[in-house]
């Protein structure tokens, strides 16, 4: 029997494994995908070879790479970006981790309160949060971002628009800033070489700006993988939870990959264990524990609880779903940006009570891929009808034929902004099982429905939108394109909302079921709403880190830990020489 | 919006609603292609129908110096999608996307040429086997239009599989999908996307580093 099983090796489930196992506990997590245990040689900087949905290591499918991938019922034009295996989506993530809007949370009093989404407030207040945004901060660790090309001229056109310079980890007004990063920042000949032969660990440490955060990241090269520049979870916490009896008095952890979660036990009113299938043999199997985590991503987690026959007694499990209705805007310069080069995402602006813009740069593929996807037609012909503004944009939609070879003659002219929306919770926009679709070996597969956006939702995109050609017109840019994404589903939240209710909420104020106890949730899916706009992995982490001594505390007789003890941060020597030892 | 003779628009959608009445999801959609008397076609849409309409696809999203981008009419002076390999790499991409018996590359071939046709029925005769193929670019463009003009609820699936073409086809045009060698894990050739977007190359890292927006190397600490 175990002591916890933790359902789902991505952002937020390691960080739930990690902190237990630091305790001591016995910690079982399962990963559907991958092992990805040589990802130096499994990995790759090759766009197509890494992101293509149906053949790249990324892919959300099996870790056998002959089968396909696995299906979801997508109802509408969108794009749902999320990869399998140990890391989960953090392999592929930009990193970026920013703390949510303080106007998330129930403790919020300023006097534009009332433009949040109140009525899905998070059930605590954002002060408490604070001492475990700190602890993650420093077990990643996050790091203020350095500049490349691309980030000076976003940053000075920033500057140009009057926003004053966030110097604080804390949004309160609207500002620009680096961004707060979960990468290591450059040291020795990162950043300040090419050539191949100078980049290896130790004279290179930190991010090498090798500009493909997208496909994952082995850099530098040879580098211990709990000091490699990104850190996803595959680098952070999940070396950190295997070797938790090395750099720390814990227990290491159990990691089960290729093991997909089919079914949560129970004895009616407690979770009891899991039942997982293995994904390269069949097997199924089944283990006893006295608490179970569930964290695998606000699609799968509401699709197990469904397909577990779980209670579901307000219809509130899978609903709720928050995207950030993200859109892109590029500009085209006449001049050199480095838009491919360095890391993806390094510079922001946030707008409380409206949501956030950050610099986007990427390889031609990505960069070609958004640009063509749009609700908005093709530039020059159509516009469905679209009520999108331009807002002094030279065009809307997405860009094809010869113009999009001219737009695209130069990756490095380019510098592109990713709009990131506080949108609002409603209860149409959810994830369900498929009566459709073809159930697949575990079980009916996962429809998600986008089917209304609030007005205010709407006025938030609109507004960002605004900024975002000013930004760039502001940075010098010549050309700009409004892309108006469609669902472009890679910020995914509150589908296993929590919430101060229980007649619109799955999870209570602790993260714990209401109606299954000894049952937990640690992902993206129990956030209480889209968190103002910031993306949202950090929070997740630091929700989760919360969860876990609740959990330690509730059910183990345990005592907190957070604001008594100190981190360990993943990149501590300590850690270094447990990784190398347990030879990961 | 730019009219093809003969067939309104509002004909078009009338036609497409009836295609999307029985294609709910994608799995559904040879079963959408069976009512509407697509799905023979779709069947016997053999490996150069089914090729030509993805040349036809791939030309329009990123048109170069081949056959199919001076039959849509573009005179395009750099290479383009179909030189840089796509075409064979978008086919493998859906049909391993969804596995069928009905490959998805072969259905999304019959949506595009039975479209086409609507939109200009001479298009079943011309250079290509596929109608889709023979239209010209503005044409081509208004396929799409009517696709994504498909109201009914139960054009999800077809929204779905027809907004993702052309990202997809953009994607794999610019990465190194044509050109690289998935047994030895490197490139056969330099990727025309990189040469169309003078992408210097992939690489462990770069000289690129400006240093610290106002030298600030850290944020303040909470209040």
């Amino acid at each position: 029997m175990r002591d916890v099983i933790v359902v789902g090796a991505g952002g937020g489930g390691p960080v739930v494994a990690k902190e237990l196992a630091a305790r001591g506990l016995d910690v079982l997590l399962l990963e559907a995908g991958a092992a990805f245990e040589e990802s130096e040689r499994e990995w790759s900087h090759f766009e197509n070879e890494a992101n293509n949905p149906a053949t790249g290591v990324f892919r959300f499918g099996p870790g056998d790479r002959t089968q396909p991938p696995w299906a979801r019922d997508l109802p509408q034009n969108c794009f749902l970006w999320q990869t399998a295996g140990v890391g989960g989506s953090t392999v592929h993530y930009f990193a970026n981790s920013p703390r949510a809007m303080p106007g998330a949370f129930s403790d919020f009093t300023g006097t534009d309160a009332a433009d949040y989404d109140r009525a899905h407030a998070a059930p605590f207040g954002y002060r408490e949060l604070i001492p475990y945004y700190e602890w993650v901060e420093h077990t990643l660790p996050v790091q203020t971002a350095a500049m490349g090309t691309k980030e000076e001229r976003f940053l000075r056109g920033a500057a140009k628009l009057g926003l004053p310079h966030q110097t604080s980890k804390d949004t309160t007004v609207a500002a620009y800033r680096p961004q707060e990063n979960a990468i290591l920042q450059p040291q020795g000949t990162a950043g300040r070489t090419s050539d191949r032969k100078r980049l290896a660990y130790p004279s290179a440490r930190g991010c090498t700006f090798c500009g493909h955060c997208p496909q994952g990241c082995v850099e530098p090269l040879k580098s211990p993988r709990n000091l490699r520049a990104k850190r996803s979870t595959h680098t952070s916490y999940v070396p950190m939870a295997l070797t938790a009896d090395r750099w720390t008095r814990g227990k290491a952890i159990t990691l089960n990959p290729d093991s997909f979660a089919v079914r949560v036990e129970t004895d009616g009113s407690h979770a009891t264990g899991v039942t997982w299938r293995n994904t390269r043999t069949g097997a199924l199997t089944t283990e006893v524990a006295n608490v179970v985590v569930l964290a695998a991503g606000p699609v799968e987690t509401p699709r197990l609880w469904l397909n577990s026959g779980l209670p579901n007694p307000n219809n509130q499990v899978g609903r709720g779903l928050t995207d950030h209705y993200l859109d892109y805007l590029v500009g085209r310069f006449t001049t050199y940006t480095g838009s491919s080069k360095g890391p993806t995402s390094a510079a922001r602006l946030d707008f409380p009570a409206f949501g956030g813009l950050e610099q986007a740069g990427v390889s031609p593929g990505l960069q070609g891929q958004a640009l063509t996807a749009s609700d908005s037609g093709i530039a020059g012909f159509y516009d469905n009808g679209a009520s999108v503004g331009a807002w002094g944009a030279d065009a809307v939609g997405r860009l094809v034929g010869e113009r999009l070879k001219r737009f695209l003659s130069n990756v490095d002219r380019l510098i592109g902004v990713a709009l990131i929306t506080d949108d609002d919770v409603l209860p149409q926009n959810r994830v369900t099982l498929s009566t459709v679709m073809a159930p697949d070996a575990h079980g009916p597969i996962a429809r998600i429905e986008i089917r209304q956006r609030s007005p205010r939702t709407l006025k938030n995109r609109e507004y960002l939108a605004a900024r975002a050609v000013e930004l760039l017109r502001a940075a010098g840019a010549r050309e700009v394109i409004r892309v108006n994404l469609p669902g472009l589903l890679l910020h995914l939240h509150s589908t296993m909302r929590m919430g101060a209710s229980a007649s619109d909420s799955v999870l209570d104020s602790d993260a714990e079921s209401r109606w299954v106890k000894r049952l937990f949730v640690a992902d993206n899916s129990a956030l209480p709403n889209g968190l103002g706009g910031p993306n949202p992995t950090l929070t997740t982490q630091a929700l989760a880190t919360r969860t876990a001594e609740k959990i330690f505390v509730r059910y183990f007789g345990g005592d907190p830990w957070i604001g008594r003890e100190s981190p360990v941060s993943s990149v501590d020597d300590t850690v270094t020489q447990a990784v190398l030892a347990a030879g990961l | 919006m730019r009219q093809a003779p003969g067939v309104s628009r509002r004909e078009l959608l009338t036609r497409g609603t009836a295609l999307v009445a029985g294609a709910t999801v994608l799995g559904r959609l040879p079963h959408a292609l069976r009512l509407q008397g697509w799905l023979e076609d779709a069947y016997a849409a053999g490996p150069n129908v089914v090729a030509q309409t993805m040349n036809g696809l791939v030309a329009f999203i990123v048109p170069g110096r081949d056959t199919y981008s001076r039959a849509q009419g573009t005179k395009s002076k750099t290479p383009g999608g179909i030189e840089a390999g796509t075409t064979a790499v978008l086919t493998r991409t859906l049909d391993r996307f969804l596995p069928g018996p009905l490959p998805l590359s072969a259905t999304a071939a019959t949506i595009l040429n039975e479209f086409a046709a609507q939109v200009d029925p001479a298009s079943r005769k011309g250079t290509f086997a596929s109608p889709f193929a023979n239209l010209s670019f503005a044409k081509k463009a208004r396929v799409f239009q009517t696709i994504e003009g498909l109201s009914s609820e139960s054009a999800g699936s077809i929204r779905f599989l027809a907004g993702n073409l052309p990202d997809l086809v953009a994607f794999l045009a610019y990465s190194e999908a044509g050109v690289f060698d998935a047994k030895k894990r490197r490139l056969r050739a330099r990727p025309v996307g990189w040469r169309l977007t003078r992408y210097t190359r992939v690489a462990d890292g770069r000289k690129e580093l400006k240093g610290y927006w106002q030298g600030r190397k850290a944020a303040d600490p909470s209040a």
